[in-house]
């Protein structure tokens, strides 16, 4: 089964690494959705049946947990898990974005590791997950 | 607490090589105002600008052919097939990232706002943000292609005041 997952940043070169990281991490059938921030994210979750939203936190419009909080006001989508990438990284904001809902939290940088180890805990292991291209280790 | 200087040197060194993959190095020699990276339109700068305990800005200069380098780099794409737009993408989320994680490595438990990064002329640097001032902290690295600028320009009393 092919698993959807929508991008939201505001960053087109963050979107296109997110991208390709979870790529090489054994979701290379993944069908990708992008958003530049939170307003047109749910424009998409309005529209399209996903299985994860990956976001960021610092985004013009709509941010990242102005995100979270309509997705689990939305009966449609509050089901729908939500991983925060962003540069945030005070205790404090960690702490906001969990109490709101959201699955998990990955600082930036992060390395392509924290990228699958996250969505495995999320999504859960693959079964004959095979990463992109297995000979770079990952690397993109 | 770590020192600033400390804390932004830690946060471009993760930076540089957890998501550009390039080793780098610390000029402690040059500055922004003795090097070639200030050359006008050779360069591409950007600034972000953050409140919290105290309040600036941090300033990102590159020149745009070590910035091209940065971003086949960072994406993982082919020189010719890299756009302005991407050029433009990463300097600002070069900004972002330097910024949230000096921040963070300085104090965990402190909250900062930033603001979303914003391309400026490079013109305006000189006239702006130089000379700087004893209580800036300026940093020049050096990585595989040339020499690069960040400077932070505090607004308000530097913690270690």
């Amino acid at each position: 089964m092919t698993i959807k997952i929508l991008i939201v940043d505001d960053s087109l070169p963050m979107r296109g690494v997110i991208k390709k990281t979870i790529k090489a991490s054994g979701y290379a059938e993944a069908e990708f959705f992008e958003a530049e921030n939170g307003k047109l994210a749910l424009e998409i979750l309005k529209n399209t049946w996903l299985d994860i939203v990956i976001t960021d936190y610092n985004m013009p419009e709509m941010n990242g947990m102005e995100l979270i909080k309509a997705m689990k006001q939305d009966n449609a989508f509050q089901a729908t898990p939500v991983l925060v990438v962003t540069t945030e990284g005070s205790q404090q904001k960690v702490n906001e974005f969990l109490e709101q809902g959201a699955a998990g939290y990955i600082k930036k940088p992060f390395t392509p590791e924290a990228i699958r180890n996250k969505l495995i805990e999320i999504l859960g292991e693959l079964e004959n997950a095979e990463p992109e291209n297995s000979d770079d280790d990952l690397d993109f | 607490m770590q020192s600033l200087k400390t804390a932004m040197m830690t946060s471009i060194s993760e930076v540089l090589e957890t998501m550009f993959f390039m080793s780098l190095d610390f000029d402690i020699h040059a500055t922004l105002e003795n090097s070639d990276i200030m050359h006008n339109d050779l360069s591409m700068a950007c600034r972000l600008n953050f409140t919290g305990p105290f309040s600036g800005c941090l300033l990102i200069i590159v020149p745009k052919d070590l910035l091209a380098h940065m971003t086949e780099s960072f994406m993982g794409l082919e020189q010719d097939k890299i756009t302005a737009q991407h050029r433009e993408g990463t300097i600002k989320e070069l900004a972002n990232m330097i910024a949230g994680n000096t921040f963070s490595t300085l104090n965990n438990q402190i909250e900062f706002k930033l603001a979303i990064p914003e391309l400026i002329d490079t013109r305006t640097v000189s006239d702006q943000y130089l000379p700087t001032k004893e209580r800036d902290v300026e940093i020049i690295t050096e990585t595989t292609g040339g020499l690069w600028g960040a400077k932070i320009i505090l607004n308000d009393v530097h913690p270690n005041d």
